[in-house]
C-alpha cells in the first residue's frame, strides 16, 4: 500500500513539476544547482475576477495588522499587496502581510487563528476558498504548511540547552516566505484566471505559514521567554511515535504534548476532505543568497546540519521521504490522516519579480505546483446514462458515478470495506433494489446497504463506477441522486421517469 | 530467574517477614507534639464501604479524607484534575506520612482506579486502599506519597454504572461509521427488560459461531455456520443496514495513550488523537510531575495482575525489570491469597493485543514500576467444594478436550471456559442472559442475550468483598518494598589540606532504585543515570581526582553500588556535601567534614 502510495506521490509531483514548467517555470525537483534561474518567465494578470460577495462566518478573524495597509484610492478595487518575499520575515511583517493579502482577496480568503503557542503567539490559518459556493469544509482539499523541522537538527545531548538558547535569538524553523507566496500567488492568479477561480469555488487550499510561531520568529528583548519545549515539534506527532529516540527528548513524553502540534494535529484531523498535505521543506544549510542552487553545506564551525530536513524534494518532484521518521508530521499525515504528501523545497533559485513580489525561483515553482493540485483533487461527477421501464410503477435507472481528480477518495491505507467513502442517496422513488458493478466483465452485483443510504465503496482517481436502480414511482416522477464524499465532494444527477 | 531476581526476591521476603511496612512506618514516623495532643479529637477518615459507590459518593469520601486529616498522623492534600469531557468531576488526592520531604517530592505510588471505564471493582480497590492506609496512618511507609484517582475514567464508568456501558468510552462525540453524523446508532433496550445486553445479527461472513457450550462464541472456522456479528442489543437507527455502529462515545482513557497507538477509525469525524483528552492527559502529566515510582491500574477480569506489553513487540527488551516484577507478583499472591499463574504480559492477561494501553505508557514515558491489578477473575471466588476454577484449569481442560475428534461446534475458549464454571459452579447459572430472539425490523432476527452487567467485567456487589480482599495489603506493602538510600561512607581521611572520601549508595529497599526504563526516555542513545552520585564542595576547595558527579545505573534491591571516591583539596574545617539520588526514592544527603 504504501508503495502504491508514494507511486502516486512521484507521478503527483511529476505532474505538477509539468505544472510548473507550463508555467514557464523550473521545475524545482530537476533544478541543477549549478545553473543559471531563467529570468523573467512571470506571466502578467489577464483580468480582474468577476465580482463575488463577502460571505465571511463569523468565527473567522483577520490578524491585527501590525501596519496599516496602505489605502488605494479606489477602495473597490483592492489591489494585491506587492511584497518582498527574498528577506526574512518578522513577526510584525508577517502578520501585516497576512492581513494586506486579506484585505486584498476579501471574496477568496479567510484568515483566523488556530490558537496560540506555548509562547502566547496566534498560529494563524488561512483559508482560500470561494466561500459563496459553499462550505470550504465541504469542498475537495489540500493543506500547504511551512515544515516544522528544526534548521539545525543535530543537538546533541547536552547542547539542547543552549541550542534552546541560541533560537531566542535567531529562527529555528523555515519562515512563511513561501506558504505566504504560494497563497498571494494564487490569489492573485485566480483574480486573473476564471479556471482557476472555478477552482476555488470547487476546492479549498489550507495555508499554515508559520505553525511555530515561537520558533520562527525570535524573541525579542522585550518578549516574555517561553517555557522550554519537551520535545522536537516535528516528531511529536501520534504516528508511529515510540517513546525512546535516539536524540534526547526529541519525541516527548508524550506526541501533541506541545500546544503548537496538538493543534496543528487536531486541524488536520478535522479536515475529513484533505486529500494532501504540502510541506514546505528548507534545507537546514544556511541561507545563502549567494548560492542560487542552495545546495545543503556545513555550518562554519563544520557540524553536520544536513540530516533535519531531507533532500527528497530536489530528487523525487517533492515527494516526502520523510514519512517514515516516528512521530514525523509527514508520518501522522500518511499514517493517520491518510492524505498524501509533498515535500518540495522551495528555499532555491535566484531572486525574480513576480505580479506579487520579489522572491526566489523556487518560490513560483512550488506556488504553480499549489495551483496545479487544484485539479488533482479527488472530484465526483454524476449522472444517469439509461432509464427502462420494467413494469407499470417501476423502473430501471442506470448510473455513473465517477471521480474525475487524480487522487482518491480515500487513501491507500484506510481502505476499510466497512466505511464507505463515496455514498448515494437516493430521492424522489422507493428504491427497491441497488446494485453496482464490478470486475472486469462491469457485471452487477447487488449492494448492501440502504434503505436510505447506499455505500458506494471507494474511487480510486479516475475512477469509475456503474450503478443500477430499481425504483418505484410514478410515470413523470423525478428521480433525485446525490452522491457525497468528505474527500471528493459532492455530485447531483437527476433523471425523469418516462 | 536469575541470581539478581533471586536476590531481589529473597530482600523482598526478608522485607516482609521483618514485620512489613507498618513496622518500618512506626519505627521513622515522627511522633506527635506536645501541641497536636492538645487539640479537639479529630473525627476519623471516612471507611470504605464494599459496595459500588456512585461518583458524588466518591467525590464525598475524598473530601471527607481531605477534610478530616491530622497533620501529625497523615499528610493529605487534593489534587486539582480537571473534568471529563462533560464536566464531570476526576476527584483525586495526596497523601502520605508526616516528614520533612513534602509529597510531591516523595517518590509516588500512582492508584488509579478504573481508567479502562468499565471496572467498577478497581474503582472499589482504590477506594478500599485509600482508606485502609488513612485510618491506619501508622502503616504509611515514610517519605513515600500516595497519589490516588478512585474514579479515572468518570463518563465512562458512570455510564457502566448506570447499565449502559460498552467499551469504556468517554461521551466525547464521534462519526464512528463515518457518515458525518454522530453517535447516531447506539444501543437499544430492544426486549424491554431494562438491560442492554450483547446481541447477535446472522451474517454470512460474520466472525463469530456459536461454541460448544451455545451461550458462548467462537471464531468461525471456514464452513462453519450460521455465523454472527456480535455488536451491542439495538436496532439499526441510521437505516444503513448496520446494528449499533455508532454509539455515544468517544475515547477508551486506557486505551488512549501513544505506545502503540493506531487509529481505528482513519476516516471518522471526531476521532480522538492519544491522550488528547484534557482529562486523560492530566493523568499522565500528574504522573511525569512527580518522582513516580510505582503505577497500580486496578482494572481488568483476570484476577491477577498483569505487566507491560500490550503488544507481540514492545519498545523494552524481553524480560525488562523481570525482578521488580516478581516481587510485585509475590507480594499480590501474599497479599490476597490467589494461586495466580505467574504474572503475564497485558496482551496475554487481556487475550489480545491492546494497542495503546497506559499501562505501557507509565512503564515507558513516565519509567515507573506499572502493573495493571485485577481485583475481579474467574479464580476470585470460590464455591465451598468445587474444583479449581481458574484460568489455568481451564486452559489446560480446554486442551484436553481439544484432542479428540473435531466437535461439530468449536470448543469454548479458555477464559470463557473459566468463567462459565464460576457461572455455573457458584452462580447456579445467574449472571448470564440466554440468547433469545428479538425483532429487527425489515424482516429481520436477532439473538440478544449475554452477561449481566455485573457478573463477569465487575462482580456482584455481594461479591465485592472476596474481590477486594487484600488489595489495601498489596498497595501497603509493594509500597514499603520502595526502594530507600542510604549513604555510605567507607573513608573520610584528611592528610594536611589533601581530603581522601570514598563512599557507596546501598538500597535499603527490595525494589531497585530504578527501573530499565526510568529516564531513558530523556537519555536518548545513551544508557540513563539510574542512581547518582554527587559531591558538592564549597568555596575555596579544589576536586583533585574524581568526578563531581557519577551515574551509578540503577541498585538492585538490598544491594549496593561500587564505591565512589575523590580526592579534594580543602582547607581544614571544609564541610563537603554527599548527594544521593534514584529515580524511584527521595534524594538524601550528608555532610562529610573530613
Amino acid at each position: 500500500m504504501r508503495r502504491a502510495r508514494r507511486g502516486l506521490e512521484l507521478v503527483l509531483g511529476a505532474t505538477l513539476m509539468l505544472a510548473a514548467a507550463a508555467h514557464g517555470l523550473e521545475p524545482m525537483g530537476l533544478q541543477d544547482p549549478g545553473a543559471t534561474p531563467p529570468a523573467g518567465g512571470e506571466k502578467k494578470p489577464q483580468g480582474e475576477p468577476p465580482p463575488v460577495p463577502s460571505t465571511a462566518p463569523p468565527t473567522e478573524k483577520l490578524p491585527p495588522p501590525q501596519e496599516p495597509p496602505k489605502k488605494e484610492e479606489k477602495a473597490a478595487a483592492p489591489t494585491a499587496p506587492v511584497l518582498d518575499y527574498t528577506a526574512r520575515f518578522d513577526l510584525a511583517s508577517y502578520e501585516a502581510a497576512l492581513g494586506r493579502i486579506a484585505e486584498a482577496y476579501p471574496d477568496l480568503l479567510r484568515v483566523r487563528s488556530l490558537g496560540k503557542s506555548r509562547g502566547g503567539r496566534e498560529v494563524w490559518l488561512a483559508v482560500a476558498a470561494d466561500t459563496s459556493a459553499g462550505d470550504p469544509g465541504r469542498m475537495p482539499a489540500a493543506a500547504v504548511l511551512t515544515d516544522l523541522a528544526p534548521l539545525v537538527a543535530r543537538v546533541e545531548a547536552g547542547a539542547r540547552e543552549s541550542a534552546q538558547a541560541a533560537s531566542r535569538s535567531s529562527p529555528s524553523v523555515a519562515g512563511p516566505e513561501a506558504a505566504l507566496f504560494a497563497l498571494a500567488s494564487l490569489l492573485e492568479r485566480a483574480r486573473a484566471d476564471t479556471k482557476v477561480r472555478g477552482e476555488l469555488a470547487r476546492c479549498a487550499l489550507y495555508f499554515v505559514p508559520a505553525p511555530d510561531p515561537d520558533g520562527t520568529f525570535p524573541a525579542g528583548e522585550a518578549d516574555a521567554v517561553p517555557a522550554p519545549r519537551r520535545c522536537r515539534l516535528d516528531r511529536n506527532f501520534p504516528a508511529s511515535w515510540e517513546p525512546f529516540d535516539a536524540e534526547p527528548s526529541a519525541a516527548g513524553p508524550y506526541p501533541l504534548c506541545e500546544p503548537e502540534s496538538r493543534m496543528l494535529a487536531r486541524f488536520l484531523l478535522d479536515r475529513a476532505n484533505l486529500s494532501m498535505v504540502v510541506a514546505l521543506t528548507k534545507s537546514s544549510a544556511p541561507e545563502r543568497k549567494d548560492a542560487p542552487g542552495g545546495s545543503p553545506s556545513s555550518t562554519p564551525g563544520g557540524t553536520d546540519v544536513s540530516s533535519g530536513a531531507d533532500s527528497s524534494g530536489s530528487a523525487s518532484g517533492g515527494s516526502c521521504e520523510r514519512s517514515s521518521v516516528p512521530g514525523s508530521l509527514e508520518t501522522f499525515c500518511r499514517e493517520i490522516l491518510d492524505a498524501s504528501v509533498l515535500c518540495p523545497e522551495p528555499w532555491k533559485g535566484a531572486p525574480r519579480t513576480t505580479a506579487v513580489g520579489s522572491a526566489p525561483e523556487g518560490f513560483s515553482a512550488v506556488a504553480a505546483q499549489v495551483e496545479g493540485l487544484l485539479g488533482q483533487l479527488p472530484r465526483l461527477e454524476c449522472g444517469a446514462t439509461k432509464t427502462e421501464r420494467l413494469r407499470t410503477d417501476l423502473w430501471l435507472v442506470d448510473l455513473t458515478i465517477s471521480n474525475a481528480g487524480l487522487l482518491s477518495t480515500f487513501g491507500e491505507t484506510g481502505r476499510d470495506p466497512d466505511v464507505a467513502s463515496v455514498r448515494m442517496k437516493v430521492s424522489g422513488a422507493r428504491v427497491v433494489a441497488c446494485a453496482q458493478a464490478g470486475g472486469a466483465a462491469g457485471s452487477f452485483e447487488a449492494s448492501r446497504g440502504g434503505p436510505e443510504i447506499w455505500a458506494l465503496g471507494h474511487l480510486g482517481g479516475g475512477e469509475r463506477v456503474g450503478v443500477r436502480l430499481v425504483v418505484q414511482a410514478d410515470e413523470g416522477a423525478g428521480l433525485q441522486i446525490s452522491c457525497d464524499s468528505l474527500r471528493g465532494g459532492t455530485a447531483r444527477a437527476s433523471a425523469s421517469l418516462r | 530467574m536469575n541470581g539478581r531476581m533471586i536476590a531481589a526476591l529473597v530482600a523482598a521476603l526478608a522485607w516482609a517477614l521483618a514485620g512489613d511496612s507498618s513496622a518500618r512506618a512506626a519505627q521513622e514516623t515522627a511522633k506527635p507534639t506536645e501541641g497536636s495532643l492538645e487539640r479537639p479529637p479529630q473525627k476519623p477518615p471516612p471507611a470504605h464501604e464494599p459496595r459500588y459507590h456512585t461518583l458524588e459518593e466518591v467525590g464525598a469520601l475524598v473530601r471527607g479524607w481531605i477534610e478530616t486529616a491530622a497533620p501529625d498522623q497523615a499528610l493529605v492534600q487534593a489534587v486539582d484534575l480537571p473534568p471529563g469531557g462533560t464536566g464531570l468531576p476526576l476527584p483525586a488526592l495526596v497523601f502520605g506520612a508526616p516528614g520533612k520531604v513534602p509529597l510531591a517530592e516523595r517518590p509516588a505510588v500512582l492508584l488509579l482506579g478504573g481508567l479502562d471505564g468499565v471496572s467498577l471493582s478497581g474503582c472499589e480497590a482504590v477506594l478500599a486502599a485509600c482508606a485502609a492506609l488513612l485510618g491506619q496512618p501508622e502503616r504509611l511507609p515514610r517519605d513515600v506519597a500516595f497519589v490516588a484517582v478512585p474514579w479515572a475514567s468518570p463518563e465512562a464508568l458512570a455510564e457502566t454504572l448506570a447499565g449502559r456501558g460498552g467499551d469504556g468510552r468517554d461521551l466525547a462525540p464521534l462519526d464512528d461509521d463515518g457518515d458525518g453524523a454522530l453517535d447516531e446508532d447506539g444501543p437499544d433496550d430492544l426486549d424491554g427488560d431494562g438491560r442492554i445486553l450483547d446481541m447477535l445479527v446472522e451474517d454470512p461472513s460474520g466472525p463469530w459461531v456459536r461454541a460448544s457450550d451455545p451461550r458462548f462464541l467462537a471464531p468461525a472456522r471456514p464452513g462453519d455456520a450460521p455465523r454472527y456479528t456480535l455488536t451491542r442489543e439495538g436496532r439499526d437507527d441510521d437505516g444503513d443496514g448496520k446494528f449499533n455502529e455508532d454509539p455515544r462515545g468517544g475515547a477508551c482513557y486506557d486505551t488512549a495513550f501513544p505506545v502503540g497507538w493506531r487509529c481505528e477509525h482513519p476516516l471518522v469525524r471526531g476521532a480522538q488523537l492519544p491522550l488528547e483528552a484534557e482529562a486523560c492527559r492530566a493523568l499522565a502529566d500528574l504522573a511525569l510531575s512527580r518522582r513516580t515510582a510505582v503505577v497500580l491500574l486496578f482494572q481488568g477480569d483476570h484476577g491477577g495482575i498483569a505487566l507491560p506489553g500490550s503488544r507481540r513487540e514492545n519498545p523494552w527488551p524481553v524480560g525488562a525489570d523481570a525482578g521488580a516484577f516478581e516481587i510485585a507478583a509475590h507480594l499480590f499472591a501474599r497479599a490476597t491469597g490467589r494461586m495466580t499463574p505467574a504474572p503475564a504480559a497485558l496482551a496475554v492477561a487481556r487475550g489480545g493485543e491492546r494497542p495503546g494501553a497506559a499501562l505501557d505508557w507509565f512503564y515507558a514515558s513516565a519509567g515507573a514500576l506499572s502493573v495493571e491489578v485485577a481485583s475481579w477473575g474467574p479464580a476470585v471466588e470460590k464455591p465451598g467444594e468445587a474444583p479449581g476454577v481458574g484460568l489455568a484449569e481451564a486452559r489446560f481442560d480446554g486442551a484436553a478436550r481439544g484432542t479428540g475428534a473435531r466437535p461439530a461446534a468449536p470448543p469454548v475458549s479458555p477464559s470463557d471456559l473459566a468463567w462459565s464454571r464460576w457461572l455455573d459452579n457458584t452462580r447456579g447459572g445467574i449472571g448470564f442472559v440466554e440468547w433469545h430472539p428479538v425483532e429487527l425490523g425489515h424482516g429481520r432476527q436477532g439473538l440478544v442475550g449475554g452477561w449481566e452487567p455485573l457478573s463477569r467485567r465487575n462482580p456482584p456487589e455481594k461479591s465485592l468483598p472476596v474481590a477486594l480482599a487484600g488489595m489495601p495489603e498489596f498497595v501497603a506493602d509493594l509500597s514499603a518494598a520502595l526502594p530507600a538510600l542510604e549513604l555510605r561512607l567507607s573513608e573520610d581521611r584528611r592528610d594536611g589540606e589533601v581530603c581522601s572520601i570514598r563512599a557507596r549508595i546501598g538500597n535499603l529497599g527490595a525494589l531497585p532504585t530504578g527501573g530499565w526504563t526510568s529516564g531513558r526516555a530523556l537519555s536518548g542513545s545513551a544508557e540513563p543515570p539510574g542512581a547518582r552520585l554527587e559531591i558538592e564542595l564549597p568555596a575555596g576547595t579544589r576536586l583533585l581526582a574524581g568526578e563531581a558527579s557519577v551515574a551509578l545505573g540503577e541498585i538492585a534491591g538490598g544491594g549496593a553500588s561500587r564505591e565512589v571516591s575523590w580526592i579534594v583539596l580543602a582547607p581544614a574545617g571544609s564541610v563537603m556535601t554527599l548527594r544521593a539520588s534514584a529515580p524511584w526514592t527521595a534524594p538524601i544527603a550528608r555532610e562529610v567534614k573530613p
